[in-house]
């Protein structure tokens, strides 16, 4: 009878402090609307402060004696100067996305909500959180609206379900530019050999870096190739496999292409001769292979397109190495570029509950018309001054601690140095300015040919993410097996491997609900 | 009276010494990599030349880490958390375990039963984040030290030490007339002074090492403890920067001199040193229970 | 004894005159007082966000809130176990652990009590101070040196196999035979000496006059510590086993992510690197909640379990 007692007591207890507790989960907030197209409007907005909200990445990077991220001399000139008062929430780099999440579910969130990836902010979009703001910049804004029609093309990576929802702003060519391949210049010499320009001939000068010693000391133990994580996306582009292809308005998933074999035949290629390192599939970080390149081993890259590091550390070991942009090669499918990244930077998305979306466009406006450029290079004189209609700073230490952390406060920018900025930019020793032109060329030569992204941006659903989920470790299974697998695994098994597993797993419900949403969505494409 | 020990024991004793010394070899070794990975230069680390002392010493990454003074004060942030976290955790561990071990305890079962419970379900990340908020406990310690209050895996480790300590004792001071405070406080800790040390270790590593809680109710710079801090500058390092929208200039390329394996080497030396320094000072503790023997009388 | 002080049994009884509850409180008054702040503790912050699990049978959207969101049942659920590839993963989930409980959680038991052997006390402390190490050392750290110890062509196993045993080198991290191998025993190389720390604090715990008895009795050093140290830590080594059956449905997301690779996925898939994959794709709270529910059930069967168990052998457990 006492355990009874007990336990009724604790019951009461506990449902007590659940209703205390739970009034805050949850929480809807008011029933606003938001941009009520009326004649009271713009009296509507007006009455309010002028005051925003904001996310700002925390990467640590703002030192003491600037202040904090909530607070520091960018944040003041942005409130002195943008006639907006703005409110910066810092979130941490690393787990941005969760702890927006925890703010959004909490009813905390800030006005503005932003992240790099089109795909968040489109589930934000499809979990209630955000408001469609083509009203807003229809009444309120000029800068904006303007640098908009100007760039088109940036449209469908703000649009969901036919209308706006975000700010976004260009990216500058020098963060477009993504993978690359790189190619050991003294080695070609040193060989007689051509620059390759076809796949082909790729193999061709991989093989003789095998074999034929190409650094001279009497010993066969250099590579064709050494890579990072973009290996494997380097040879989906160069067949044009890394996205999905479009063909007489069918859109097809890569996997259920013939090039696909050539892709997979390339990589068991490689393995098979003995143009990479035999241990690469337990290399997770890619420390070994990149040990392999700076060490003057291999003589192809794969890689990004601004390999500072690996080119630093390559000739203190190797002084006569010549690492140089090697230009995407041409296959039976054609030529294609590197993974590039699409055009539309930060995707700026507004919380449904922003109480003044007139202050948002503001802000906005100030900060692509002229705002993102003070806030990237700071003031003139002080920080940079103007040469060849290049800012170039004047003092590189007081720039790195005034500087360094204020770039992203720009949420849109028009930022977009030129390859030939790079010196200019660069400190002055020796190293820095001769790799400076090395990425200028580098630069230059990834974004001569363009990546075939056929369609802005991919659709989601619950089946795709399924689907992605259970069959990225059995596509690492197959694939392994099939570049490391010599005679007992084929092409041919793979491919047929990789097509069946992925029906099972629910590939063609997939299939059909992606080309269902490309027939309804190609027409905001071009836009 | 000393006994003479067989030849098996002797062999036995030689034998455990090498093989002791040995596991204390194998669980140094990655640590002395990494000290040395920490002082060499990046050419060195990315070329993979280091095995077990410094290549082309220097403190390059020591200084990126330390520079700004941002650690110090993150250093400072952790050991308020950790000394407050860890006297909150030891007596709350001490006064539930105490009770909970009495078997005589009318209701025990259903708290243990409550309290079990708690550590297979939990409601996730969302309600954690809302009541927190509703309490007024964001972005202070506070709230921290509130949500770990306990480890309930300590307790019971606790609990089930207390009842293995012999009745005898708390018997005969409860005829004396003690209450159970007095016996808790004169019988019962002193001769728990080993498992105290321990549990109060665990408590004080879980608190200097305590980042995703940090991380996400933390909000001001200026209060974030060491671990989070460590993380974002290796993922700062680790970023390519070619996303020159972040800075003024690509100077940053060729400046970030310090591989991020480098870096995180550092980190892992700065991170954990305070920590061994803990652990001698309390093998002090390691020792016999002071009232064993007494049992009679 | 009056009939007043008739002693209550379980859920029933006879109460006259005074109520033997309420004698117990006013007895063990210090302990309930012990216990307030401690259980308001759990109530207020373990059980108040609990309501929270509700989202596994839910769609949970943020614009509704967890309250607000669609009810749909067991869907969640159903989804889980009609994923073509929960099995495995279950499966190697448990496995792993299973190995990991059989395998490497006596190797601190044993190592404690051969630290305990250890006479020279600067000998015992060094090493202690030396054994916990490793656990510091983060794993991305850690199996980076495991990986590069094993390589077939450069690692100093495989060398040492073939120079001094003429075996030829094994790719262990790729062998789907070896690779739970490695997994346990890199396991024991990360955790075993910070586990040593517990156990030598039970051993610290144990009369040492049982000791002098038994050597009395004329037991050598080996019947000591069958006789004498092990049981005397019985009571912790129960309790943690039982409380490691906590977590066997979970296994830590580190160490299999570092090791983990391509040529492995049957065996190294777990339900750690499962919700980690799915969370790139974003937004499943629902799914990984229920997901979460499942394991917690299963824990909580497991838990219950060995308690029972441990406790028809004699030991106090749990309670």
């Amino acid at each position: 009878m006492k355990l009874e007692k007990f336990k009724r007591v604790v019951s009461v207890l506990l449902m007590v402090l659940m209703v205390l507790i739970m009034p805050g989960c949850g929480s809807k907030p008011g029933n606003k609307e938001g941009g009520n197209a009326g004649s009271n409007s713009a009296d509507q907005y007006d009455k309010l402060p002028k005051e925003v909200s904001a996310i700002i990445l925390d990467r640590g990077q703002v030192p003491a004696s600037e202040g904090t991220y909530e607070e520091n001399r960018w944040t003041k000139y942005i409130n002195q100067n943008s006639g907006v008062k703005v409110k910066w929430v810092p979130v941490p780099r690393t787990q941005d996305i969760q702890k927006m999440n925890t703010l959004i579910a909490s009813g905390q969130a800030p006005d503005l909500l932003w992240e790099y990836s089109r795909d968040y902010i489109s589930q934000l979009v499809d979990q209630g959180a955000l408001q469609p703001i083509d009203e807003y910049i229809q009444k309120y804004s000029i800068a904006y609206k303007n640098y908009l029609a100007k760039n088109s093309e940036l449209k469908p990576y703000v649009t969901f379900n036919n209308k706006m929802y975000a700010f976004t702003s260009k990216r500058g060519i020098d963060s477009i530019a993504n993978h690359a391949m790189w190619i050991r210049q003294d080695w070609l010499d040193k060989l007689g050999l051509k620059m390759p320009t076809t796949d082909e001939e790729l193999f061709k000068v991989a093989e003789a870096f095998k074999n034929q010693d190409p650094d001279g000391n009497g010993k066969a133990d250099t590579y064709g190739f050494a890579f990072n994580y973009n290996m494997a996306g380097i040879v989906s582009a160069l067949y044009g496999a890394a996205w999905n292809i479009v063909d007489n308005g069918k859109i097809i998933n890569p996997l259920n292409t013939e090039r696909y074999k050539d892709v997979l035949a390339f990589r068991k290629k490689m393995f098979d001769e003995g143009l990479i390192d035999k241990e690469f599939i337990t290399d997770t970080n890619f420390t070994r292979e990149r040990q392999i390149w700076v060490t003057g081993k291999a003589g192809i890259y794969f890689g990004g397109w601004n390999m500072g590091n690996e080119w630093k550390d390559l000739k203190k070991n190797v002084p006569n190495a010549q690492m140089v942009p090697l230009e995407s090669v041409s296959t039976k499918y054609g030529k294609f570029g590197m993974w590039q990244e699409p055009p539309a930077n930060r995707i700026i998305g507004v919380n449904k509950d922003a109480k003044n979306p007139k202050a948002i466009v503001q802000l906005m406006d100030w900060l692509i018309d002229k705002g993102w450029f003070t806030i990237t290079f700071g003031i003139e004189g002080s920080n940079y001054k103007m040469v060849n209609n290049v800012p170039q700073a004047i003092d590189a230490d007081k720039n790195r601690t005034e500087l360094g952390y204020s770039g992203e406060y720009a949420l849109i920018s028009q930022l977009d140095p030129k390859a030939d900025w790079f010196p200019i930019m660069a400190a002055s020793d020796a190293m820095s300015q001769e790799y400076a032109k090395v990425e200028s060329l580098s630069l230059e030569t990834q974004l001569k040919n363009k990546f075939p992204r056929t369609t802005p941006y991919n659709p989601t659903s619950t089946d795709i993410s399924q689907l992605s989920t259970e069959f990225q470790p059995i596509q690492a299974d197959i694939e392994t097996k099939v570049v490391t697998g010599g005679s007992k695994y084929t092409v041919d098994w793979g491919i047929e491997q990789l097509r069946n597993e992925r029906k099972r797993l629910g590939g063609d419900k997939v299939d059909a609900y992606v080309q269902e949403w490309y027939d309804k969505n190609k027409e905001s494409f071009s836009k | 009276m000393t006994i003479k020990k067989s030849t098996g024991e002797k062999i036995f004793i030689v034998i455990n010494y090498i093989f002791i010394g040995l596991c204390s070899f194998i669980a140094l070794y990655p640590f002395i990599q990494i000290v040395a990975t920490s002082f060499s230069s990046s050419r060195a680390v990315s070329s993979g030349e280091i095995f077990w002392r410094p290549v082309e010493f220097n403190v390059l990454a020591y200084k990126q880490l330390l520079q700004d003074g941002q650690i110090f004060v993150a250093m400072k942030n952790t050991v308020i958390l950790t000394v407050v976290g860890t006297i909150i955790n030891m007596s709350a561990t001490v006064l539930a375990a105490y009770s909970l071990s009495k078997k005589r305890l009318k209701g025990r079962k259903v708290f243990l039963l409550i309290i079990i419970f708690t550590m297979l379900f939990n409601g996730g990340l969302i309600p954690n984040f809302i009541l927190i908020k509703n309490l007024g406990l964001m972005n202070k310690y506070a709230g921290l030290w509130l949500m770990g209050l306990i480890s309930t895996y300590n307790m019971f480790v606790m609990k089930t030490f207390f009842e293995g300590l012999p009745d005898s004792l708390e018997e005969a001071a409860a005829i004396d007339g003690a209450n159970d405070i007095q016996i808790l406080v004169r019988i019962v800790i002193p001769l728990s002074l080993p498992m105290l040390a321990t549990l109060t270790l665990f408590y004080a590593v879980g608190w200097w090492n305590s980042y995703f809680n940090a991380m996400i109710y933390i909000t001001s710079t200026g209060k974030m403890p060491l671990m989070v801090k460590l993380m974002q500058m290796l993922d700062m390092a680790q970023m390519i920067m070619i996303n020159t929208n972040l800075s003024g200039g690509t100077e940053g390329i060729i400046e970030n001199t310090v591989a991020p394996e480098t870096l995180k080497a550092a980190s892992i030396v700065i991170a954990t040193l305070p920590i061994l320094c803990i652990y001698p000072f309390l093998q002090k503790y390691f020792v016999k229970g002071v009232l064993i023997g007494s049992i009679k009388g | 004894m009056s009939e007043k002080t008739v002693t209550v049994h379980r859920g029933k009884g006879i109460v006259k005159g005074k109520s033997p509850l309420l004698k117990a409180i006013v007895r063990d008054r210090y302990l309930y007082l012990f216990l307030v702040p401690i259980l308001a503790y759990y109530i207020v912050f373990k059980y108040g966000p609990m309501y929270g699990v509700i989202i596994a049978f839910k769609d949970f959207r943020f614009a509704d809130g967890i309250l607000g969101s669609k009810w749909v049942g067991f869907k969640h659920f159903q989804r889980l176990f009609t994923s073509r590839d929960f099995l495995m993963i279950l499966r190697n989930t448990l496995l792993l652990n299973i190995y990991s409980v059989v395998f490497a959680f006596p190797i601190p038991i044993i190592l404690a009590i051969l630290l305990n052997e250890i006479r020279c006390i600067f000998f015992k402390k060094v090493s202690q101070s030396l054994f916990y190490l490793p656990h510091f050392i983060s794993w991305v750290v850690l199996g980076g040196i495991v990986v590069a110890l094993l390589s077939p062509s450069t690692g100093v196993i495989n060398i040492i196999l073939s120079r001094v045993f003429g075996i030829k080198p094994i790719y262990f991290m790729a062998s789907t035979k070896w690779w739970p191998v490695v997994f346990i025993l890199s396991g024991i190389w990360h955790d075993a000496g910070w586990g040593t720390i517990i156990f030598l604090a039970a051993i610290t715990g144990i009369n040492t006059e049982l000791y002098e008895a038994a050597v009395l009795d004329g037991a050598n050093k080996f019947q000591q510590i069958w006789h004498v140290t092990l049981p005397g830590i019985r009571s912790t080594i129960a309790i943690l086993l039982i409380l490691r059956m906590g977590s066997m449905m979970d296994v830590g997301f580190e160490q299999i992510f570092i090791l983990q690779n391509g040529a492995v996925t049957n065996v190294a898939e777990v339900i750690s690197t499962y919700v980690y994959r799915l969370g790139i794709q974003g937004m499943q709270y629902s799914y990984t909640t229920a997901l979460g529910l499942f394991q917690s059930v299963i824990s909580m069967i497991l838990v219950l379990g060995s308690n029972k168990i441990i406790k028809a052998m004699g030991e106090t457990g749990l309670w």
